[in-house]
């Protein structure tokens, strides 16, 4: 996992793959938020004790400027059962506490807001659980095509099922950044970026489905528009079998009519997909 | 771990006492013969009663000591039916010259057989059994011998062929496999390939390692990621060639034919690949060719 350079994401999934590396990511994300300005407000899980003092947020793993915001309040943190009383387990409760979190901060003047949580540690056994996690997280997007807000969704991969962790790709699909790839919709094109293999295939194919769903959804809203993903592959490295695997599943699984476009696909993903008997549904296009 | 598996086990059996020997061959040989397996014993007129005092209707089979020549003996053993057990000394009884170049050999020609080769040792030559065996029989059953040092040729292609080792990388998990990536690229390019060659070079070597470690690749389903394990990238550089020799233990042992999927789009991606399969594991190789 790598810091993101270069401007905020308004609700971005930080995936890592133990406490460690998602401290590092997270600590680098709060560093910059507080810097220019931002009350933050922090979900996570206290130990046993339930002392934030145990935290990391106040040691030495994060930064003099976290540890001093913690003091004078423009960091506030929330330990996750308390949050849990708070929202009544529905998305609606959820959405209500952040609204009240972000409108809280504007009132106190605070110029922009940022939120984060680590990893929930839900189990998402079924298909409805699912859907409350989707709901939840669609309060971020609404509050933050509408506030100056930046949201930063912790993943660790150490602590959550396989489940959780391809459905919370499937999610957040539209800003990730992974261990060695990422991926960021700027509302044309599904961008990705990075080294796709079968270390992170799973992931990544969690994510691309999500984007493909997220087309069907907004082609049925009446909108007009096209079910069609259009995944630019230029900022691609390396793709090896078992991610054209993905992108060769996903196309056999898309919506009727719903078409899987690849810009600049890498030369050897090309062969690769033709190996693995592309279909239809799958298109590629060559940069202009 | 049991004796008997898909492949070689060669293994040294250390102990003077012809009672001693018979106890720890004792597993092996029964279940060789309750599977209709042959087995030979190959040992002086002492070793032969203490296995017939336990066996004494087994069909075993009893050529003298002084018919068995020891450098000679892996090709004798090549044509011996799959699933049989020989157990005999003529290796720690030949010259000391001779010994270690006849265990080498049984290691290398009979690496895929199904057979199982125990080489009775006095304590006396412990450290030449640990050294020149694969497998130590113990009374727990056969285990790996941690003296043993396998020739890099430990599957049937001479090292000659495969060049110097120029690098070597650990890939621990996944995570590893953009390390692998990263420093086998890098050996390629001083070979002097670049563009497309390289860069299928260096896929290649990713999937030789995906398939050495035994991840799956079922079509239809997504597929897995690389198990954590020991397992090792090994570049090897000549004057014509790249070589990428990944080692790796697969969880669940399957043959490595052309019919695994990930093996068929391994050989669509370089010149030359081989798939060996032995008792430490599975080996994998991808040439390159860099002229």
């Amino acid at each position: 996992m790598t810091v993101a350079a270069g401007p905020a994401r308004a609700h971005l999934l930080q995936v890592a793959e133990s406490d460690h590396a998602q401290r590092v990511g997270t600590a680098a994300w709060l560093d910059r938020e507080l810097a220019f300005g931002a009350k933050v407000f922090y979900k996570g899980w206290l130990g046993d004790d339930g002392r934030l003092e145990k935290h990391w947020l106040a040691g030495p793993g994060a930064s003099v400027r976290t540890r001093r915001a913690l003091e004078t309040g423009q960091l506030e943190f929330m330990d996750f059962p308390r949050l849990v009383d708070l929202v009544g387990g529905t998305a609606e409760g959820l959405h209500r506490v952040q609204a009240e979190e972000l409108h809280r901060a504007l009132d106190e003047g605070w110029t922009s807001v940022a939120m984060t949580q680590e990893s929930s540690r839900r189990p998402l056994v079924d298909d409805d659980e699912v859907a409350v996690f989707a709901q939840q997280e669609g309060g971020y997007d609404e509050l933050a095509a509408r506030f100056p807000l930046h949201v930063l969704c912790q993943l660790t991969t150490a602590v959550e099922n396989e489940v959780h962790v391809v459905h919370s790709l499937g999610i957040h699909h539209r800003d990730v950044l992974d261990v060695g790839w990422g991926a960021h919709d700027d509302g044309c094109r599904w961008r990705v970026d990075g080294d796709l293999d079968a270390h992170v295939a799973q992931r990544f194919g969690g994510a691309l489905t999500g984007a493909l769903r997220r087309g069907v959804e907004v082609a049925g809203q009446g909108t007009g528009a096209s079910p069609d993903l259009h995944l630019d592959l230029s900022g691609v490295r390396f793709v090896d079998v078992a991610c054209a695997q993905m992108i060769v599943l996903a196309g056999r699984s898309v919506a009727g009519g719903q078409h899987l476009v690849l810009h600049d696909p890498p030369r050897l993903l090309r062969r690769l997909l033709d190996a693995l008997e592309r279909p239809e549904s799958i298109v590629l296009r060559d940069p202009a | 771990m049991t004796t008997g598996g898909a492949a070689l086990l060669h293994a040294a059996v250390v102990g003077e006492d012809p009672e001693d020997v018979v106890q720890l061959c004792l597993p092996a040989v029964r279940a060789a013969l309750d599977a209709g397996g042959d087995v030979e014993i190959v040992l002086d007129r002492r070793g032969v009663r203490a296995f017939r005092e336990v066996l004494p209707d087994a069909a075993l089979r009893l050529p003298s000591p002084a018919e068995v020549v020891p450098t000679t003996l892996a090709h004798r053993l090549a044509a011996a039916a799959p699933g049989g057990v020989v157990v005999g000394r003529s290796c720690a009884d030949a010259a000391a010259t001779d010994r270690e170049p006849a265990e080498d050999a049984l290691t290398l020609l009979l690496a895929d057989l199904s057979l199982s080769v125990l080489c009775v040792y006095p304590p006396a030559l412990v450290d030449v059994a640990r050294r020149s065996h694969p497998w130590l029989l113990t009374p727990d059953g056969p285990v790996p011998s941690p003296d043993h040092h396998p020739p890099s040729s430990s599957s049937p292609v001479p090292a000659a062929v495969l060049g110097t080792s120029v690098a070597q990388v650990a890939v621990p998990d996944g995570s590893a496999l953009a390390d692998l990536r990263e420093r086998f690229a890098a050996v390629v390019a001083e070979a002097g390939l670049a563009g497309e060659r390289a860069e299928v070079a260096v896929l290649a070597a990713h999937e030789a390692m995906l398939l050495a470690c035994g991840a799956d690749l079922t079509p239809g389903r997504p597929p897995g990621d690389l198990p954590p394990g020991e397992h090792l990238l090994d570049v090897r550089r000549s004057t014509g060639a790249v070589v990428a020799e990944c080692r790796g233990r697969p969880r669940a042992a399957r043959d490595p034919s052309a019919a695994d999927p990930r093996y068929a789009q391994l050989a669509r991606l370089c010149d030359h690949a081989t798939v060996h399969d032995d008792r430490e594991g599975r080996t994998v190789r991808v040439l390159t060719p860099t002229r």
